[in-house]
């Protein structure tokens, strides 16, 4: 995956549009390495068998999407995405975790 | 192996009456199983037009079908209770041509309805399926069954022949087979058959409504959910709206199993009543059980009185915590341990995971084990801690659902079953015996 970090920083506490991002983590491919909850330890913990749980929370400063970023990077399987959380009206899942698959930074 | 539906359905001995807010196959006051008792077995389409009169198409957009039905306020039958129109929109709005599908799969063991439905009415599906394509504007509808399941492929196929032949069907109906395993039922395994072969879940990060199968838009929904959709088009959202709550309108389907009777058995429920009223209808010694388990396997269990005391509504059980899913009431009579079913289901659930996931390869037998050292009296306060640590781990992890239905059943069972597990702990075994709730395998950790 490929997000290209916007160059002109804005300050850390700047609020998101439209209303946040979800880090997620594929289940199907995280293998417990890890290495994710450096990067982002407030918001990933590792169970009782290493693997990635994620909080369900929105991310909406600036500064958290920029770490979360990084773990996304830096998980070696891939396993972590970063997803556009919607408004309820606007979704059609009932399933955590599934936003318009769009990513605009 | 054709007709095997049981006779029992036919309550002709307890006959119920137009405002019976009860119906069984064939009952006066019945809709989805409304027409000719199961022993007529399947539904001629002749008989069934004659019935219900002829479904015209040609007059409605696909904008005033989708309408229609987000007017019915429909929520599908198959656990999720996710509104259809919501679903058709998303399809409607991705752009490409959506693929209709038809989820006929029923991996619950302990779920008949959709049998039900596809044994007795395959052409209420059928016609279903039709208007659903037609509300987005596609020609084809792929019903998907497990494998080995002549019972159902044969009337289905059937069904599909009749219609060619009086040459009324607008769509193409194609039947797929996919494994006969629990979680291949789950939407995304579906997509993913269709797709490459392999009934595997996998994670959507974009609905599959939106994008599915080779990333086309794909409706996979219930086969109950489309047997409703064959009677919104005939009678309209108003006639819908009779039956269910004003939260969930509609009659919904009922599979009753466990110590009941004649296990098995499927009921439409019309109106909102309590579980009680309803079990007393299968049997006046079921209305007040020792336990209920309610929604299916991923569901919760209920104690004897709540489960009486229960409002079957979709949207009231939402709100206490105890979603109805897939409609099956699992009754736990007297003299069965709640504990020993518990690990038995969540040992076929350990076994019925699709591999892929850490915390569901690691947390279902994990749960079962201790569940099953539990009724065993086998263990200690600290591995009743563990399991609830075990839920916490595993709900909401993994591709799929699937672990957090074992987490449901799981924290549910250490809250009814409360008394039980402090005899347990105590060192005493279970002396109950005997085995309430079906499977289709021995679980795993079971001699
Ligand atoms: C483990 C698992 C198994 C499932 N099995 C079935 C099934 O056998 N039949 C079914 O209709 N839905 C099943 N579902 C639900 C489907 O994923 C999907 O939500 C449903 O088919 C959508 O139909 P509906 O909107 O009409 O309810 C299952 C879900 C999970 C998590
Ligand atoms: S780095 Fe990737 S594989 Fe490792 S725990 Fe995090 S998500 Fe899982
Ligand atoms: S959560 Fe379990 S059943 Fe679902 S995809 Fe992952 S391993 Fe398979």
């Amino acid at each position: 995956m490929s997000v290209p970090m916007s160059s002109e920083q804005s300050p850390d506490t700047t609020e998101l549009d439209p209303l946040g991002y979800l880090i997620v983590v594929d289940g199907t491919r995280c293998d417990g390495h890890g290495i994710c909850v450096l990067r982002l330890p407030e918001r990933i913990s590792l169970d009782q068998w290493g693997y990635a749980s994620l909080d369900v929370e929105p991310i909406v400063r600036r500064s958290t999407l920029r770490r979360a970023l990084r773990a996304v990077l830096a998980c070696p399987n891939g396993a972590l995405e970063l997803v556009e959380t919607l408004s309820p009206s606007r979704q059609v899942s009932t399933e955590p975790g599934v936003g318009t698959g769009r990513l605009r930074l | 192996m054709t007709s095997e539906l049981r006779t029992p359905n036919d309550h002709a001995h307890e006959e119920s009456t137009i405002d019976d807010p009860v119906a069984f196959v064939g009952s006066v006051n019945a809709r989805l199983l409304a027409g000719p008792q199961s022993a007529s077995g399947s539904e001629a389409f002749r008989q069934h037009e004659a019935r219900l009169g002829l479904l015209n198409l040609d007059d409605s957009s696909p904008h005033t079908l989708r309408a229609l039905i987000g007017a019915a306020g429909l929520v599908g039958r198959g656990g999720g209770e996710f509104p259809l129109a919501k679903k058709l929109d998303a399809a409607i709005n991705a752009g490409a041509t959506p693929l209709v599908v038809v989820n006929a799969s029923e991996g619950e063991p302990a779920s008949k309805k959709d049998a039900t439905l596809l044994q007795l009415r395959p052409h209420l599906v059928l016609d279903g399926a039709e208007v659903v394509a037609a509300s987005v504007g596609s020609s084809d509808v792929t019903i998907y069954v497990h494998r080995d399941r002549p019972d159902l492929v044969g009337p289905i196929s059937r069904a599909i022949r009749e219609r060619h032949l009086e040459g009324t069907s607008a769509v193409t109906f194609r039947i797929i087979e996919g494994p006969n395993r629990y979680v291949s039922g789950e939407a995304s395994a579906v997509v993913s058959l269709l797709e490459r072969g392999v009934a595997l879940p996998r994670r959507k990060s974009v609905p599959l409504a939106v994008a599915g199968v080779a990333g086309q838009p794909t409706i996979v929904s219930n086969t109950e959910t489309y047997a409703h959709v064959a009677l919104i088009a005939r009678f309209g959202s108003k006639w819908f709206r009779e039956t269910g709550s004003v939260d969930t309108p509609g009659s919904t389907l009922l599979t009753i199993v466990g110590s009941v009777p004649t296990p098995g058995e499927v009921l439409e429920l019309l109106r909102p009543v309590t579980l009680g009223t309803i079990l007393a209808r299968v049997s006046e010694k079921s209305r007040r059980p020792q336990a209920v388990l309610l929604g299916g396997y991923a569901g919760v269990w209920l104690d004897g009185a709540s489960a009486s005391a229960a409002l079957v509504d979709r949207h009231w059980l939402r709100q206490v915590g105890a979603p109805l899913g897939c409609g099956i009431v699992g009754v736990l009579g007297d003299g069965l341990c709640g504990l020993a079913e518990t690990a038995r289901l969540l040992g076929w659930m350990a076994e019925e995971s699709s591999g892929q996931c850490g915390p569901c390869v690691s947390g279902l037998p994990a749960m079962a084990e201790l569940v099953f050292e539990l009724a065993d009296g086998r263990a200690c306060a600290r591995d009743v801690v563990a399991l609830r640590r075990l839920a916490i781990d595993v709900r909401g992890r993994g591709a799929c659902g699937h672990p957090t239905g074992a987490a449901n059943l799981l924290e549910s069972a250490l809250d009814v079953f409360a008394p039980e597990i402090a005899k347990h702990l105590r060192g005493r075994a279970c002396e109950a015996h005997g085995v309430g709730l079906p499977l289709t395998h021995k679980p795993l950790g079971m001699s």
